[in-house]
């Protein structure tokens, strides 16, 4: 007897059926192993991966920290033997900007520098602005304009940090000679506070 | 039905494999540069400046 196609209907349904099961079943697996290496790279990789990354982080940090401490050392030495050699020119800095108002150097400066061009001065006001790096000192006095300018070529000779904001010179009439100025010269001298 | 679901499940964990992945490998990196990045606020590794002006000192000097 010969089997009709309408009697192998079934068995290809069967075998149909059966090859998408397989399909199924193989894509469940690839699925199913995806999943797996998600898991693994979660709970496996990940935290050896994070622990790895940072401490080559650190590893490069510190490397880097090294030779920047490194370079700050040897410029502390070179800055060292620099200061070393210009120790002993140190009281020059003191002298130009002292660390404190030093207001008896400045008297001594400016009487001594005015007596020399006979100049004697009555009174010196000194002005002491607080949260200011410098003071001011006030000078006026009467004496022959030759006689001044002498005396501001001396003062601005000396090593001590002066700051002329203005100067102002004007004729008094009062003297006999009629060669007499009035010289006002408020300067504001500069110091180093701690 | 069940073609379809299969089709869906592996491409669902296909990309959840990649998306978890990736965000491994971009922690790894952030934790990698942040730790070169802290240590610009570092206070120790200011630099100094070695060179000093000396010739301020002969100018003052120069001066009485």
């Amino acid at each position: 007897m010969k089997p009709s196609f309408s009697n192998l209907s079934p068995l290809f349904a069967y075998l149909r059926k059966k090859r998408e099961d397989q399909k199924f079943a193989r894509s469940l697996e690839i699925g199913g192993t995806f999943l797996l290496i998600t898991f693994f790279i979660f709970f496996a990789i990940k935290p050896t991966f994070f622990t790895i990354s940072k401490l080559v982080g650190e590893i490069r940090h510190k490397k880097t920290l090294t030779v920047q401490l490194r370079k700050k050392i040897d410029d502390i030495i070179a800055a060292q033997d620099l200061f070393a050699q210009v120790q002993e020119k140190y009281f020059l800095v003191d002298e130009s900007l002292p660390s404190h108002p030093s207001f008896y150097n400045l008297n001594s400066l400016i009487t001594s520098a005015a007596a020399q061009n006979q100049i004697y001065f009555n009174k010196i006001q000194y002005n002491l602005p607080e949260e200011e790096i410098f003071y001011k000192a006030s000078l006026n006095q009467n004496s022959s304009f030759a006689s001044t300018m002498a005396f501001l070529t001396e003062l601005f000779q000396s090593r001590r940090l002066l700051d002329l904001n203005n100067l102002s010179f004007s004729v008094d009439e009062a003297s006999s000679s009629g060669q007499q100025i009035n010289l006002s010269l408020p300067l504001n001298v500069y110091y180093w506070p701690k | 039905m069940k073609k379809q679901f299969s089709r869906y499940f592996i491409l669902v964990s296909l990309l959840t494999c990649i998306a978890v992945f990736f965000f491994v490998v971009q922690k790894s990196y952030e934790n990698l540069i942040s730790a070169s990045t802290h240590q610009e606020d570092y206070s120790l590794i200011k630099t100094v400046s070695p060179n000093l002006n000396i010739q301020v000192l002969d100018q003052i000097e120069k001066r009485r």
